[in-house]
């Protein structure tokens, strides 16, 4: 038993206030991990490496929510190195949103807590 | 014989029971709708509360539903299970509660629910914990959860807002041939396509009515349920799959784990899709029918849209489906899938006045919960499918 002195949500959140996208890889599967944990999904907490996303992907689903605080969208974006998270697309107007669409990410800090959101890849 | 093929038959559902619907007097708690179905559904079986040994709920106000129920009605059941799966707890519970009674756990098991959703009004409160890789996105709940896979089911499928509408409509004319059914109104797929967009591509008439109310049933062994009141309904298979938590880790947004809990409930009763003959698949957004249809073995992966449309799973279609007017028009008080058992078991009485599908031996009930995330089936049958 190795003595865990960080988390891995916080070596998460560290890499997004450096304005880097991490994620896990789990070397006994062979499979990127999301969101960030201590145990892979073979069984074993050793086996998870921390590698950076490119920040590139495509648009898996999306809803484009009215809300009495105004309008925005959920998305799920599924990123090349073979994770999916859930985001957002900001710029884009919600008529021009479709599955497939290229996306890169936007890093943002100025809310409570880092976040990662996408934009339409040029 | 495999240990679930042993279990066929082997317990029933004595008593059925309602309660608060559409909504409770202002004031009320969710157990006082949870006392009042659980007394109904005993009083229906001719059992009184000191019958009780077995008690099972799940909520979404209640932390802890079985202790608040049994407090409340002064029970001490020697097995409890408050196994909270999302909306179809209810349908694990009778799975869970034919393992009970089987083993000798318990004798006679009440499964309840209540819900003041409604008259609670703002202070609702879920105690559903916050998820931070969600929440830097204000996501919304189970509507947006339900919009991504419908979007995504269009995407892959081709399936239409036309074809989610008809589910709609559908159980907007099974409502309307229930008494007791919160929205009669007509409704046309054209209303549900212009409803005002809640989370695209679903609409408000897409979206389950928010309501309150409570829901019971009793379940005892075949033998006991024999030398009851009411004719006995058999528990002929149940099955239980579960594939995540949060939408976003749904692996296929297209394909549920309802193709293994379905499967696990047909092999226990030993029938085929072909053999039912009215269906309850759990509908608090129109997409959630189509794609159960499709993971139920009912038609192809894909065909849900087309299979539901046409007026097939209306009154008088050859699908019966959401007969007491489901989610959508019955009412929605949070959690559905006491409402799935309940109308089962009315069908398989014949004791549904003009929505009464004729001649009906065999259903089938399914419900989700969370977003996707649990699937739970079961499946019914009266004395002559033994």
């Amino acid at each position: 038993m190795t003595a865990q002195n960080r988390s891995a949500r916080q070596t998460y959140l560290d890499g997004l206030s450096k304005g880097r996208l991490l994620y896990q890889f789990d070397e006994d599967t062979g499979t990127a991990v999301f969101y960030p944990r201590e145990v892979g999904p073979g069984g074993r907490a050793q086996s998870l490496v921390w590698r950076e996303s490119a920040g590139r992907g495509s648009l898996y689903s999306y809803t484009h929510v009215k809300s009495r605080a105004g309008d925005f969208n959920i998305a799920l974006v599924d990123l090349d190195e073979g994770f999916r998270m859930m985001s957002t697309i900001l710029g884009v107007d919600p008529s021009e949103l479709n599955i497939g669409m290229r996306v890169h990410a936007l890093f943002e800090s100025d809310g409570e807590e880092p976040r990662v959101a996408f934009g339409a890849a040029a | 014989m495999s240990r679930a093929t042993a279990l066929r038959g082997a317990v029933a559902v004595a008593g059925i029971g309602t309660s608060g619907h559409p909504h409770m007097p202002a004031g009320s708690s969710p157990v006082d709708a949870m006392a009042l179905a659980s007394v109904a559904a005993l009083d229906d079986a001719g059992l009184t509360i000191g019958d009780v040994d077995g008690v099972f709920a799940a909520g979404l106000q209640l932390f802890m539903p079985t202790l608040s129920l049994c407090e409340y009605l002064g029970l001490n059941p020697r097995y409890t299970d408050s196994t909270q799966i999302g909306g179809g707890a209810f349908l694990a519970h009778l799975n869970h509660a034919q393992a009970a009674i089987s083993a000798g756990l318990c004798s006679v098991a009440l499964i309840a629910y209540g819900s003041t959703q409604k008259s609670g009004g703002a202070r609702f409160v879920s105690h559903s914990e916050p998820n931070p890789y969600e929440s830097p996105y204000a996501y919304p709940g189970p509507v947006a959860g339900y919009a991504l896979v419908a979007q995504r089911h269009m995407h892959d499928h081709g399936t239409t807002r036309e074809q989610l509408a008809e589910v709609a409509v559908s159980a907007r004319r099974w409502a309307q041939l229930n008494p007791f059914a919160s929205d009669k109104s007509d409704l046309t797929v054209a209303d549900v396509l212009q409803a005002r967009q809640v989370a695209s591509p679903l609409g408000l008439r897409d979206c389950c009515l928010v309501t309150d109310g409570g829901g019971a049933v009793v379940v005892v062994s075949a033998g006991r349920a024999r030398s009851l009141r009411r004719k006995p309904v058999y528990l002929l298979g149940a099955g239980e799959a579960v594939s995540h938590r949060s939408i976003a880790q749904m692996p296929d947004l297209s394909t549920t784990a309802a193709v293994a809990s379905s499967r696990r409930a047909f092999e226990q009763a030993g029938v085929t899709p072909g053999d039912i003959d009215v269906v309850q698949l759990y509908d608090a957004f129109t997409i959630m029918p189509p794609v159960f249809a499709e993971d139920c073995g009912f038609c192809q992966k894909g065909e849900g849209g087309a299979f539901l449309s046409g007026g097939r799973c209306a009154p008088g279609g050859s699908f019966p489906m959401n007969t007491n007017g489901g989610g959508l028009s019955f009412g929605h008080p949070g959690m559905f899938g006491i409402y799935t058992i309940v109308e089962s078991v009315a069908q398989l009485r014949g004791d549904c006045g003009a929505r009464q599908v004729p001649g009906a031996e065999l259903a089938l009930a399914h419900a989700p919960g969370g977003y996707m995330s649990s699937q739970s089936t079961v499946i019914f049958g009266n004395e002559s499918t033994l």
